[in-house]
């Protein structure tokens, strides 16, 4: 009924459950970048930040190249948007079913006013 | 979707009902029984539901073109009357790990109405994780002020 995609939604959303890391993402969204230009926003280390780029390597969100000694980052779209792809699905269900919570409440409400 | 918010389904809407009543609709299997089938093809079959903390819920719902019932079940982590509900969300698939995710249903008063927010999340091991850390940091606090 609803949209499955089990291991790599739970790797997609724990990447994510970081607010630096989303900002990362959200950077990489706008093209690719190095390392450096991903840290200077962050009052962080570039170890720090390294290691938030790991996590985000291992769930499959970001790609890392080579230039020269320059490392680029790019962003990998599929996984995030599989991810808001499964909230839509949850979202057309609860629609339905908040609706269907909203008439049963008409009926209770009628059926008061019939007592009345 | 914007990647700058932790990726979550926040619906709200207002019901012409008491906080009591929509909170039974949750609470109560015969009630959600009544309501809780997502489509005119679909039939509740069966609601079994404990909505005490630590209390478990299950829910089968019958898919009238395939002949198929769907299962969800979970676990409540939070139960407060009339305003607030934490449950497990996963749908059962045979032969499958659940999907487990984390629904919250909050409730408040306005005006004679009541509005109602339901949150899903992907990741409830996090958002329990995160309410341990906040009880263990609220402990050390608490100890730090005795030390």
């Amino acid at each position: 009924m609803v949209k499955r995609l089990g291991s790599q939604l739970d790797l997609t959303f724990a990447a994510m459950a970081d607010p630096i890391r989303r900002t990362i993402l959200a950077r990489l969204q706008q093209g690719v970048a190095t390392v450096t230009e991903l840290a200077s926003p962050h009052a962080v280390s570039l170890p720090a930040i390294s290691k938030h780029l790991r996590v985000l390597e291992r769930a499959g969100l970001i790609d890392r190249t080579k230039e020269g000694r320059i490392h680029l980052v790019r962003l990998v779209a599929r996984p995030i948007k599989d991810a808001h792809e499964w909230l839509e699905s949850y979202r057309q269900f609860w629609e339905g079913q908040l609706d269907a919570l909203g008439n049963y409440i008409d009926e209770l409400n009628a059926k008061k006013r019939r007592k009345k | 979707m914007t990647v700058e918010t932790m990726p979550r389904l926040v619906l709200e809407r207002v019901y012409p009902t008491t906080p009591e009543v929509l909170f039974g609709c949750w609470t109560d299997a015969e009630q959600l029984k009544r309501w809780f089938a997502p489509s005119p093809a679909h039939v509740t079959a069966f609601a079994e539901v404990d909505a005490t903390q630590g209390g478990t819920y299950r829910i089968g719902i019958l898919d009238h073109s395939t002949g198929k019932t769907h299962i969800v079940a979970g676990v409540f982590h939070e139960v407060r009357p009339f305003s607030r509900l934490v449950f497990t969300w996963a749908w059962q698939t045979p032969g499958e790990p659940p999907d487990e995710t984390l629904v919250t249903v909050e409730i408040e008063p306005v005006g004679n109405q009541s509005k109602l927010v339901l949150t899903h999340e992907r990741f409830p091991q996090v958002a329990m994780r995160d309410s341990h850390e906040k009880g263990w940091s609220g402990c050390l606090d608490k100890l730090a002020e005795v030390l």
